[in-house]
Parts: C-alpha cells; sequence; structure tokens
C-alpha cells in the first residue's frame, strides 16, 4: 500500500509536468469549452420562450456559465488514447509499470483537467462578474453544497468509466471513435442537457433522460445547484448514476479480462 | 489546370479504393454520420419544445440553417479535414519536400490530395433534409433565391478554404499545427446557430471584420428568408479579398521554408 501511494504520487507528479508542457494548447480547449455554452446562451437568451417554460433567463445564464467547469471536470478522453495504445503496442510498457495501467489513465485524466480548471478560472471568473446581477439567487446551505459535490464527484466518475469501458473495444475493433460519435457524442450533448436544460424537456423525454446515464455526466450537478429538484429527487438522481457507474465498471472490467487475454502488443 | 485535376482526380480514386478494401468499416462510418446527423436534427426538434423561434428563425427556416450548416461542415470534413491532418504530419517528418520538388502547384496537391468518403453520410442526408424542406413548402423558395444561395454558399465554401489555407501556411512556419485545427473547431462552434443571436456588435463584427456571418447564416439566410443583395455583394467582396490575402500568406510561407531540421 505504502509502495503504491509513492508510485502514484511520482506518476502524478510526472503527469502534472506533462500538463504543464501544454499550456498553450490548453489555453486553446478552454477557451474552446467556453465558447459552445456561450454560443448556447447566446441562442437561448434570443429566444422567444413558449408560454410555460420551465427556465426563465437567470436560468439560463447560471445554467450555461456553470456549464463549462462541468464540461472540463467530466472530460475524459480514454477512447482516443487508449485503442491508440493498443495498436502502437505502448500498452505492453504500461503493462510493466508496477501499478494497474488503467490507473495510469485515472491520473493523467485528473492532474490534465486540474491545470486545465486553472487556465478557465480567469475567463469564466470574467463571464461571472459579467452577468452577475442577472444570477438567480441560490439558496446554498451545508446540505446542498454536499449534494454538489457529490453529485460533481460521480459526474466524473460515471463519464470516465463509460468512456473507459468503451475504450475497452480498441481490443477488438479499430474504430472505436466511431462508435464513441454514436454512444457517446451527439447522444450526450442531447440528453445530457447541453443543447436544451433537461428541467426544460417535454414529460416523456425527461423520464428517457432521466434513465439514462448522460444527465448524470453533464447537467444534474448544474440542476442540484439551481435547486428546484425536490430532496427525493436528487435521491433517485445519485441512486441512478452509481447504477450506471456499477454497470460500466463491471462491463469494462470484463472487457478489460477478455481483451488482456487476446492482447499479444504490436504485430500479434 | 486539367492536369492538376486529373492528378487530383487520381488520389481520389485511390483513396475510393482505399476506403473500399475496409468495406465494413466504410459502412459503419457511413452510418454512424447519418447517425450523428439524426442527433443533431433532434436537439433542434427538441429545442423548438420550448422556443417559438431562435432571433426570429422559426422551426422550417432553423432546420434549413442546419441543413445548410452541416452542408458547409460536411464538405470541409469530406476534402479539408483530411489534408490539413496529413499536411501537419508531412511538415513534421520532412516529406514535404517530396511533394514540393513535384512539377505541380504544392498548393493544389496539398490542398486535395486526401479525400474522406464517410463524411458522405452527413451531406447527403442534409440535401435530402434540404431537398424535403422546400418540396413539401415549408419554406418558400424561388428561382432568385436559389441563385442568391448558390453565390453564398460559395462564398462560405470558399472562406472555409481560407482559413484552411491559412493553417496551412502557419503549418509550414510554425511546424505544430494540431493546436491550429482548433482554431477551425472555434469557428464551426460560432457558426452552429444564426448569428442573429448574438448582440449587435458582435453581429457586426462577424459582417464585417471575422466573416462567420457568411459561413452559414447568410446562405440559410439567402435560400429560406431572403437576403438583402448588399449583404451578399460584401460576402463575394470580403470572399475575394480573403482569397487573395491566405494564397499570398501561403506562397510567403513556403518561400521561407527550409525543410525539417533547417
Amino acid at each position: 500500500m505504502r509502495r503504491w501511494l509513492a508510485v502514484t504520487r511520482q506518476l502524478a507528479a510526472s503527469y502534472l509536468q506533462m500538463a504543464l508542457a501544454y499550456r498553450g494548447m490548453m489555453i486553446l480547449w478552454g477557451f474552446q469549452m467556453l465558447l459552445m455554452p456561450a454560443v448556447l446562451l447566446s441562442a437561448w437568451l434570443s429566444v422567444g420562450k413558449s408560454a410555460g417554460s420551465a427556465y426563465s433567463d437567470s436560468d439560463y445564464i447560471l445554467y450555461y456559465l456553470s456549464m463549462p467547469l462541468l464540461m472540463n471536470l467530466t472530460d475524459c478522453w480514454t477512447v482516443h488514447t487508449f485503442p491508440e495504445q493498443v495498436r502502437d503496442g505502448s500498452l505492453s510498457r504500461s503493462l510493466l509499470k508496477p501499478v494497474h495501467p488503467l490507473w495510469l489513465h485515472v491520473l493523467e485524466n485528473l492532474t490534465h483537467k486540474s491545470i486545465q480548471l486553472l487556465m478557465m478560472i480567469l475567463p469564466l471568473g470574467f463571464l461571472f462578474w459579467l452577468f452577475h446581477d442577472r444570477l438567480p439567487s441560490l439558496d446554498l446551505g451545508p446540505a446542498r453544497i454536499a449534494a454538489i459535490a457529490c453529485t460533481i464527484g460521480l459526474a466524473m466518475a460515471l463519464r470516465f468509466v463509460q468512456s473507459t469501458a468503451l475504450a475497452m473495444t480498441g481490443f477488438w475493433i479499430e474504430h472505436v471513435e466511431t462508435l464513441n460519435l454514436v454512444l457517446n457524442q451527439g447522444i450526450w450533448a442531447l440528453l445530457g442537457g447541453m443543447i436544451v436544460p433537461v428541467e426544460t424537456f417535454p414529460p416523456v423525454v425527461k423520464t428517457i433522460a432521466s434513465l439514462l446515464p448522460y444527465r448524470y455526466s453533464l447537467s444534474f450537478p448544474i440542476e442540484v445547484l439551481r435547486g428546484r429538484m425536490s430532496p427525493e429527487a436528487v435521491i433517485a438522481g445519485v441512486v441512478t448514476a452509481t447504477a450506471w457507474i456499477l454497470v460500466f465498471l463491471v462491463a469494462g472490467r470484463f472487457l478489460w479480462r477478455r481483451g488482456l487475454r487476446r492482447f499479444t502488443a504490436y504485430g500479434g | 489546370m486539367r492536369r492538376h485535376l486529373r492528378i487530383i482526380l487520381q488520389f481520389w480514386k485511390a483513396h475510393l479504393v482505399q476506403a473500399l478494401e475496409y468495406r465494413t468499416s466504410f459502412l459503419f462510418g457511413l452510418v454512424a454520420n447519418g447517425l450523428d446527423f439524426l442527433f443533431g436534427l433532434l436537439q433542434y426538434c427538441l429545442f423548438f419544445t420550448v422556443a417559438d423561434a431562435v432571433a426570429g428563425w422559426d422551426m422550417p427556416r432553423m432546420l434549413a440553417f442546419y441543413a445548410v450548416f452541416m452542408t458547409v461542415f460536411s464538405l470541409h470534413f469530406i476534402l479539408l479535414y483530411p489534408n490539413l491532418e496529413s499536411a501537419g504530419r508531412l511538415v513534421n517528418t520532412g516529406q514535404l519536400d517530396l511533394v514540393l520538388t513535384k512539377p505541380v502547384s504544392a498548393q493544389a496537391l496539398l490542398s486535395f490530395r486526401a479525400l474522406s468518403f464517410e463524411e458522405f453520410g452527413s451531406f447527403f442526408t442534409a440535401q435530402a433534409l434540404l431537398a424535403w424542406l422546400i418540396l413539401s413548402g415549408r419554406i418558400a423558395v424561388g428561382p432568385a433565391e436559389i441563385a442568391a444561395y448558390l453565390v453564398a454558399i460559395t462564398c462560405s465554401l470558399c472562406l472555409i478554404y481560407c482559413l484552411f489555407l491559412f493553417l496551412l501556411g502557419l503549418a509550414v512556419r510554425i511546424e505544430k499545427l494540431q493546436n491550429m485545427s482548433e482554431l477551425l473547431w472555434s469557428v464551426f462552434s460560432l457558426c452552429r446557430y444564426p448569428s442573429d443571436i448574438y448582440p449587435a456588435w458582435v453581429r457586426r463584427l462577424f459582417h464585417l471584420a471575422i466573416p462567420i456571418a457568411f459561413v452559414t447564416t447568410v446562405p440559410a439566410r439567402a435560400l429560406a428568408a431572403g437576403e438583402s443583395p448588399s449583404v451578399l455583394l460584401l460576402g463575394v467582396a470580403m470572399t475575394v479579398t480573403l482569397l487573395a490575402a491566405s494564397t499570398l500568406f501561403w506562397r510567403k510561407s513556403l518561400a521561407g521554408y527550409t525543410s525539417a531540421g533547417g
């Protein structure tokens, strides 16, 4: 255990260095992550809203200003990096390291995201300041803050295990990214609430979105922050998200074991 | 010119043969792209359960806008994106030298060598959507609108090509392109909705300084909502200027090229 901790610390430090080497790129990525929500916010502020719309302008402002943070925190790129490792055989190298190869991906993911978060704070802070008198008033008790922290943690874990389980198919198929495009991108933007907030969906679509994992890896923490949901709904969401995490963990583990048996490094 | 066309056609043929080698993957890619288009379409359908109109664009017009956006977006993926990717590789490995020594225009060769067939899925679905909108009378279109649209969409594609050529020049200069292709993504993020959704000063910026509005908003409006001739003319003028500027930038970049390690 102590050895594991020491190795982890060393690895985290080296990933941190690597992340810092890409600062220029991260500024660009951070800008990208701010851009799409900003475009959507403009769209929603210019919309002629139907009668009975659940969100007001200030709701949309809070929603889309918080979104870049969630997009950053839940970002996961194992779908691109892991199949590449299988293809070029560099997975063999990770297999020799004294920790689980997927743990390397977790560390890389967390270090990159924390540096990226630092890069985003300034421009995002500016946007919040720009809109501060149009934001809704929030009632943030300790219970609410705990719920937000919990749902953010679940969102990060969920998107990671979901993408990584999908990445494991890279042991068998060549085009994981195409599969990812279908299962994880457009539908995530749609049912995760990026384009239209889930709380404003028609009832049937909202039920479907609440049963699928996508909502819990993007919009759920923001909805908890806004505080329109009943405590029961929050708990139901937490349970659904946890269940999905378990499903993807089991599936991912199964695929990992099967795949590893097949894996013969480059040229095999 | 004819010779260039013939060479590029040969390249495309080779690409098609290559793509057909991996038939399942090719088919899978086509289907995935069609599905991606469908998700995009569903987004708008969901959007309009909450909203009546987006900055004056009602649902049929917004769908026409989406079709125009996907036309430009997929054509960029089919024609330009694979070339941008391979150009970065050519510069980094020094293989660009081999292209430059060929007795044909390096610009033509680098711009149109590769072709990505999978994106045809979303291109054709976009055309089908547009045809359905017009034939079912959801948007009223006459010959004047079609002509205006053709002018505007040509400008739009040329503008994207300008940006591509500019990035190609940058790749030769700074030998690190990956970050730069993010710029293309930013442009497409800004083009995803009509530029009418932005505050007035941003809108002016997108018409007069950074020609974002001419990529999707102006062609879509020309087709579905009627665009004033003066805006179309401004678009043509802007396109011609930028084509000249980016070609100049490309030639200057190439003149300063010292090969890998130079």
